[in-house]
């Protein structure tokens, strides 16, 4: 991927590996697809489950969104590593001279843009079909879009402890839910308020700490998660 | 005295009852006894199964050099001493016979033995 | 001077010290985890408000307080497992993640039975000592089972190593997130919840005592299973084999 004649600078070879990801992904676009549909079709059972009714439906959409949120970006980070682990790719990418610290984020931002991305665009539309106060949509982007990032990252470092699994959808569950306890209650707090007529203001301030909490330390987390699965 | 008159029940009935909260004090105090017990006896017994397969391990291990030495003596007769084969043939073939036998079980256990450590180690 | 750390990772030096020390820490658990519980059962004076149940929170909340040092714990195990690849931490943090579920599970069966009495529920959200422990049941479950998954010891260790030390971030970041949540959602909680506020001087002695008591046990059992994982791991060592061999 990277050519052999001209050295890249940190840089381009961040550049390199975000466009060679989005690349791959869009090659295999059932990575992108089912948990998106996933997400989609979680969403529209709860009120199957639970009720037609607009005001129940209202009170629980926050809370239904995040969790449908949390639960395909698990799924979704299966894909993040594995087919470089099995291709023997990710071994290169661990050879590199580059700081692996961007290397990983670049992929962890290819992996976002196609899969937390979607969910962030598509949430006003299942948020309607709640019935969620249309006031709120703004709100419930904004977390969205500042917390799927932050469960990318963190996701990152369970599966790239995981990587040389065979099956380990359960394992990375029980060790990522938990982690992503705080941007849960953060999200839904936030759109919760707005919902009710308050300043959301404050919750999307803890949100971001929380995205650039991750930012700085997740990827050097998972970077060194890499070097221990694959050695 | 002093000690006696301090205890808060009069009677072994009113200790048992705890003041009316008998199930909970006394199923917190029980699941604190087992978890005790528990969390203390596992290690033990854990222990004592370990001595016994360590124990285990190092007699096969002893068989088995023994053994070898045995199957060495064995092939070095047969090439080197004409003399020791007609001497003692009923001698010799019972000790190999009896080596045989040894190997057979050392032999399971020591396939056994690699099993386990590969399950370990891969 | 890196000499007695050098010596302190040598599983050998570790077992041998302990097998001077553990009679002495077995005698000081039973000691004072029966002053502290005949203290508690006997002595200590009813509560005005609990009553009686005031026993069960001597026990509860020295198992609770002893459960918050396993993330710490294993934390600092596992960046000297990390730095230094010492053997020993690495035993340590590994019987420390399956002790440490054990503790958060019996501070939440204690604490649900004494929630029966004082909240007239086995079960309660809005207190967020409980719920914060409940996740930190997962995370410690987790790391149990990440240890179980990776076969290769030498990778298990350094996985579980990295995994305790965001753990033991992300327990600080759950406990606090969870408080917020808590006191959003329910701005006026039973005055019940706040745990032995009403209690007496005599409480808080019999309470220390226990969590000194239970401190004692955590470290008889986890210096009785980390000898074992010695045992174990150094089973081809000469110094097992003799000792082994002496035993028979």
């Amino acid at each position: 991927m990277l050519s052999a004649s001209v050295k890249p600078s940190t840089r381009s070879a961040f550049m390199l590996t975000l466009k060679r990801d989005l690349l791959i992904a869009f090659k295999r676009k059932n990575d992108i697809v089912n948990p998106f549909m996933f997400f989609v079709i979680v969403i529209s059972l709860f009120p199957l489950a639970i009720s037609p009714e607009g005001e129940k439906l209202a009170e629980i959409a926050a809370g239904v969104i995040w969790i449908a949120v949390l639960l395909s970006a698990m799924l979704s980070m299966d894909s993040l590593y594995r087919g470089d682990f099995e291709d023997g790719s990710l071994e290169i990418l661990l050879l590199s001279p580059h700081p692996l610290f961007f290397l990983v984020l670049a992929k962890n931002i290819a992996h976002w843009l196609v899969s937390g991305f979607p969910v962030v665009i598509a949430s006003p539309l299942l948020a309607y079909m709640l019935k969620l106060p249309s006031e709120s949509y703004g709100t419930l982007m904004l977390t969205l879009l500042i917390g799927t990032p932050t469960l990318s990252l963190i996701g990152s470092i369970a599966v790239a402890l995981t990587v040389g699994l065979g099956s380990r959808g359960l394992i990375l569950a029980v060790i990522t839910l938990p982690f992503s306890v705080p941007v849960l209650i953060f999200g839904t707090l936030a759109v919760q308020a707005s919902a009710s007529g308050l300043p959301a203001g404050g919750y999307l301030t803890l949100l971001l700490a929380l995205l650039a909490g991750s930012l700085s330390l997740a990827p050097l987390t998972s970077a060194a998660a890499l070097r221990i699965s694959v050695s | 005295m002093d000690l006696i008159n301090a205890i808060q029940f009069d009677s072994w009935a009113e200790f048992i009852d705890m003041g009316g909260y008998a199930f909970n004090v006394w199923a917190v105090y029980g699941l604190f006894a087992l978890f005790i017990a528990v969390n203390i006896l596992v290690p033990l017994r854990r222990r004592s199964a370990l001595l016994r397969d360590l124990r285990r391990r190092a007699r096969i291990d002893d068989q088995v050099a023994l053994n070898s030495a045995a199957i060495n003596r064995e092939s070095m007769s047969g090439v080197q001493t004409a003399e020791a084969e007609s001497q003692g043939q009923s001698d010799e073939s019972g000790d190999a016979g009896d080596a045989r036998e040894v190997i057979q079980p050392a032999s399971q256990s020591a396939s056994d033995l690699r099993r386990s450590q590969q399950g370990e180690n891969s | 001077m890196w000499l007695w750390f050098a010596k302190l990772g040598s599983p050998k030096w570790f077992y041998e010290l302990s097998s001077k020390w553990l009679p002495w820490l077995v005698v000081a658990t039973v000691l004072v985890i029966g002053t502290a519980t005949v203290w508690a059962l006997l002595f200590l004076p009813p509560d005005y408000q609990q009553g009686y149940t005031s026993r069960i929170l001597v026990v509860h909340v020295a198992v609770a307080g002893t459960s918050l040092a396993f993330f710490p714990l294993m934390a600092v195990a596992g960046t000297i497992t990390l730095v230094w690849k010492m053997k020993l931490a690495d035993m340590v943090a590994k019987n420390a993640a399956a002790l440490g579920a054990w503790f958060s599970f019996i501070t939440l069966a204690t604490g649900s039975i004494w929630g029966s009495v004082s909240w007239g529920t086995w079960w309660e959200w809005s207190d967020s000592r409980l719920v914060s422990m409940l996740f930190q049941f997962f995370l410690l479950l987790g790391v149990v089972s990440l240890r179980s998954a990776l076969e290769d010891s030498d990778k298990a260790a350094k996985a579980c190593a990295l995994l305790s030390i965001v753990g033991c971030i992300n327990v600080v970041i759950i406990k606090y997130s969870v408080e917020w949540w808590n006191t959003l959602h329910q701005p006026a909680s039973p005055v019940s919840l706040q745990t032995g506020s009403a209690n007496g001087p005599e409480f808080w002695i019999a309470t220390a005592l226990m969590i000194l008591g239970v401190y004692l046990f955590l470290s008889v059992s986890l210096i009785l299973s980390t000898r074992n994982e010695i045992l174990q791991r150094e089973r081809r060592a000469l110094w097992v084999q003799e000792l082994v061999a002496a035993e028979r």
